[in-house]
């Protein structure tokens, strides 16, 4: 049986279900699958858990009502115009749970979850309100020097969701800029979603930086990223991170901005 | 008058803070850290490495000659790309020195890049903690760069501890690493007091007075009587910043706001730019 992971786009979130969590890949305005977030804005879920080293695909998820808890290693545009207007309105008005997380706690969380471990030990953290505002977060002492360590708990999500240059029916896939922390996102999560550029005949992804074995969905998604950057296929486009911007300041303007852009008039 | 700029004062100042043994990455989210780590490489640091983002990836640079305005980095300076991954290895391994601009900084270097005012509601969001509390347990060394030094900058305890600075962590040897060693604002440059770990006032910069400095801090700084001027550049560095490194000044703009960064950004995007000036060579 020949095995095809292609989907569409509605159908590869349809599994989605209120409260799934969500680990979304990229970084900042880079290489986010803008494509699938948006389908995921249009849908009826709601009080979806977002992970992101975050940017325009967190703030629009917020701003579309989806998000109960957001955990993240920075929201930021990262040098694109604008910025995350309904992040910080919603972290400001405590209406989304905010689980800050320095960088690589971020990262260890995963590290944790694709090796199938309960914790990863880390420095980062001590001492900071990074532990204040997630007590749930504990420290373990090292058996051999009796050093204490952050003990940061594994978090395996739902799905993990990752925008690539190009994949095969099967998954196979080359990211060819950053990979930023895509590679382990998708050994973290139960499932993944994975939309690329371009899709390839079978044996044409040779030199791979995602392996089929972990990829569940295949997505055919021309300019996914959009209005990201996905390198070297098309840069940020400016003009649409500031109409965001703009839109994202204040609720109204930004149910307008959903209501053109997401929803499609 | 003196015959150089503050900025340049800054850069220079920058680029001193490192040494023949400093092997490792630095990295900064300023003009001045980029042009002074050019310098430090140039005159003082030959082994430091230069981070910085390029075709896609970021980037370790060499022989950097005039630093980047527009655009991405021209082929020749990079001397070769790496994966955001390798950073985290960097980092993790204590190789990864970074000039972080904070939002707070409270009297015994605690910082802040989270929030202002309560945790649970804050009167002002930004951009996270992000790597600072990986780096202030990890980095060979830390330090900060305040471009507008303010009493809201400089306070007597942080709304949000993003960063580690002199408490008990280091007092009882539990962190070993990522300690901040200095502070260089737009007036002055700061250290920290042995033993009590209390930000020191090091040395004023030409043309800046001591209640200059005490009016927009907001804690008590310790400080030697007369407080130092900080040291003036020398004619070589001056030679280099002006002539090799950075001569259109893109040092000014981290102190520049609104109207006036706007006018100068225009000013040395005007002909400036990568491809302008290596296209015809």
């Amino acid at each position: 049986m020949k095995i095809d992971k292609r989907v569409g786009i509605e159908e590869s979130i349809k599994g989605l279900k209120d409260g799934s969590s969500i680990l979304i890949g990229g970084w900042g305005p880079f290489r986010k699958p803008m494509e699938i977030v948006r389908s995921i804005a249009r849908s009826s879920v709601k009080d979806l858990t977002v992970l992101s080293f975050a940017g325009m695909d967190l703030d629009l998820l917020v701003g579309a009502g989806k998000v109960k808890t957001a955990i993240f290693g920075f929201v930021s545009f990262e040098g694109a115009p604008g910025g995350p207007g309904n992040f910080k309105r919603a972290r400001q008005e405590g209406t989304v749970e905010v689980k800050e997380l320095s960088e690589y706690m971020f990262i260890t969380q995963f590290k944790a979850a694709a090796e199938r471990l309960p914790f990863y030990p880390t420095r980062s953290g001590t001492g900071t309100d990074i532990l204040t505002i997630n007590p749930e977060i504990k420290t373990v002492k090292d058996p051999y020097s009796g050093e204490t360590l952050v003990a940061v708990p594994a978090f395996t999500p739902d799905y993990a969701i990752i925008h690539v240059n190009e994949s095969d029916q099967l998954g196979n896939a080359r990211i060819s800029g950053d990979p930023y922390l895509d590679g382990l996102f998708v050994r973290a999560a139960d499932k993944v979603i994975m939309s690329a550029e371009r899709i390839m005949p079978v044996g044409n992804i040779q030199e791979s930086s995602i392996l089929s074995c972990w990829i569940d969905m295949v997505v055919e998604a021309p300019k996914g990223a959009y209005p990201g950057g996905c390198y070297p296929d098309y840069g940020i486009t400016e003009k649409e991170f500031k109409r965001y911007g703009d839109a994202a300041k204040d609720p109204d303007s930004f149910k307008k901005y959903l209501n053109e852009v997401v929803k499609g008039g | 008058m003196a015959d150089y700029t503050f900025n340049e004062q800054v850069v220079c100042e920058i680029a001193r803070s490192f040494g023949p043994d400093d092997d490792f990455v630095f990295s900064s989210t300023s003009n001045c850290g980029l042009v002074g780590g050019v310098l430090a490489k140039e005159l003082y640091a030959p082994r430091l490495h230069l981070s910085m983002g390029a075709k896609g990836k970021s980037a370790f640079l060499n022989n950097v000659r005039y630093p980047f305005i527009v655009g991405a980095p021209p082929e020749r300076f990079i001397e070769t790309l790496m994966n955001m991954e390798e950073i985290y290895n960097i980092a993790g391994r204590g190789k990864w020195c970074i000039l972080m601009q904070p939002v707070q900084v409270d009297k015994f270097g605690y910082m802040n890049l989270s929030l202002a005012g309560d945790m649970k509601k804050p009167s002002a969001v930004f951009v996270g903690s992000r790597g600072v509390p990986d780096n202030t347990v990890n980095a060979p060394r830390i330090m900060y760069f305040v471009p507008g030094h303010a009493a809201r900058v400089f306070v007597d305890k942080v709304d949000f501890i993003s960063g580690l600075g002199y408490g008990k962590e280091r007092k009882e040897g539990t962190i070993k690493w990522g300690a901040p060693t200095k502070i260089i604002t737009n007036l002055c440059v700061m250290d920290f007091e042995d033993g009590t770990g209390r930000v020191r006032l090091k040395s004023i910069h030409t043309g800046i007075t001591l209640e200059q400095v005490k009016e927009n801090t907001g804690f008590d700084l310790v400080h030697a009587s007369p407080v130092p001027e900080t040291a003036a550049p020398s004619d070589e560095e001056l030679h280099m910043i002006r002539e090799v490194i950075d001569p259109v000044g893109i040092s000014r703009l981290d102190f520049l706001r609104g109207e006036d960064y706007k006018r100068v950004l225009s000013e040395i995007m005007r002909g400036t730019t990568y491809q302008s000036l290596y296209s015809k060579k």
